[in-house]
């Protein structure tokens, strides 16, 4: 045998072992990938809750939930967008619909903020976040979104909020029934999880060609 | 005679390492030129895979309202240009804002736009229980066609998700009935198979639909 096919049968065996290994450990993998995806606080306490908009209904209850245990003080809400589409019905725009449902869960009016600029992207809200917490240089922030959106969320934070970043905290709320430890057995969870890391990727190697 | 004999037999030698490793570095550049070259083709044939546009159906009794944005406008077109079609409209498990009654109940929701579309309340059927997700939609559907034999549908769709619809309706309605209904894209005013890779909406619902199909089962609502 030559060194060559030497070589090429080593690297072979490492890949058979690497995919055995894989499968072996596939749960403890699985689950690490998405346990990497979620950065928040496991005790939330800030002056404000900051939740995002994104149609999914569990951050009005988590905000709710927070102000109701006392953790946060008041609610800020990014600007309005153009109006979301939730189970088929498109009628209001995201601040509208987290405004209503905030009510809804027993939230009085007094302690829910709007914030006025438009906000389309999750990077837009985060930037709004900013101007509003120069105006507040001593307020923290609890930043209510999806579990496995605070990683990303985290990056853009610290992209655009320097020091201020150090005030904030992130409150992350469950996807429906998906968690770290079994989101590839639903095809829910599957698709929340996959395109976070879709996601995921495609920031840091934006972020490595220094865009 | 003898010393070219000889010369034949002798082992060629092994190409040097150093010209080895360039003819690899030389072949991969040659295939990523080709993949920026052909990007635009690429791109348009994977947003093309998943686009179902099926024509069988001319005349259809039914149009079944699934999730293309603006299909209740579409739908309606199509009965002011035919007041014989009906319009089907699956009932949807309601979400947190619906519960909260932040939100009107999706059957409430069709039917007032619909009226304000000019299309009379008793022209939509809405297909109950209510069901969450493509699989359950696709076996209401399957109900409803068996105890309607000479229905034909044409249901319309968001572009990207017509091959998972298709997927859903081939597990749920036997061959024999398949036929008697017909899957076409509502066309997006913002992107279509060659440009979805230039909107953020687009892109997001094609990876999806990827990752669906990877999955190999059912879509989410």
């Amino acid at each position: 045998m030559t060194k060559r096919r030497w070589i090429l049968a080593a690297l072979l065996a490492m890949l058979l072992i690497a995919m055995i290994a894989s499968f072996a450990f596939r749960h403890s993998l699985l689950t690490a990938a998405g346990r990497y995806l979620d950065v928040s606080a496991t005790e939330v306490h800030a002056d404000v809750a900051f939740v995002l908009g994104g149609g999914r209904s569990s951050r009005a209850d988590c905000a709710a939930q927070l102000y109701k245990d006392d953790a946060i003080q008041r609610i800020l809400l990014p600007g309005a967008g153009p109006p979301a589409e939730v189970d088929g019905v498109t009628l209001l725009s995201e601040q509208e619909l987290l405004h209503g449902m905030l009510l809804a869960l027993g939230v009085p009016e007094h302690a829910i903020e709007r914030i006025p600029k438009e906000c389309p992207s999750t990077e837009a809200e985060i930037q709004a976040l900013g101007e509003y917490m120069k105006q507040h240089p001593h307020w923290t922030v609890a930043i209510v979104t999806n579990d496995y959106h605070t990683r990303r969320c985290g990056w853009m934070v610290d992209a655009n909020l320097g020091d201020a970043a150090r005030r904030v905290q992130f409150a992350g709320c469950p996807a429906g029934t998906s968690t770290p430890e079994n989101w590839w057995k639903t095809p829910e969870g599957f698709l929340t999880y996959g395109m976070e890391w879709i996601k995921v990727t495609r920031l840091w190697l934006l972020s490595l060609v220094g865009q | 005679m003898t010393a070219k004999t000889v010369n034949s037999l002798e082992v060629p030698s092994r190409p040097h390492v150093g010209s080895r490793i360039w003819r690899w570095i030389a072949l991969w550049a040659i295939l990523v030129v080709a993949a920026i070259a052909m990007r635009v083709p690429f791109l348009t044939a994977a947003g093309r895979f998943l686009v179902v546009d099926d024509k069988s159906i001319s005349a259809p009794t039914h149009v079944l309202m699934l999730d293309a944005q603006d299909v209740d406008v579409v739908a309606a077109e199509m009965f002011h240009a035919r007041p014989t079609i009906h319009l089907l409209a699956v009932e949807r498990v309601p979400g947190r804002a619906m519960q909260l009654g932040v939100l009107p109940l999706y059957e409430d929701y069709m039917r007032d736009r619909l009226q304000q579309l000019g299309v009379p309340s008793d022209q939509l059927v809405v297909l109950k229980p209510a069901a969450v997700g493509q699989t359950q939609i696709a076996q209401r559907v399957a109900e409803w066609l068996r105890g309607h034999p000479e229905a034909t549908v044409l249901a319309l769709c968001e572009p990207f998700r017509g091959r998972s619809w298709q997927n859903a309706f081939r597990r749920a309605i036997p061959e024999s009935e398949r036929r008697r209904i017909a899957i076409r894209a509502v066309r997006s005013p913002h992107y279509d198979e060659t440009s979805w890779h230039k909107d953020k909406v687009g892109s997001a619902i094609l990876l999806k639909e990827y990752l669906t199909l990877l999955y190999g089962t059912d879509r989410p609502e």
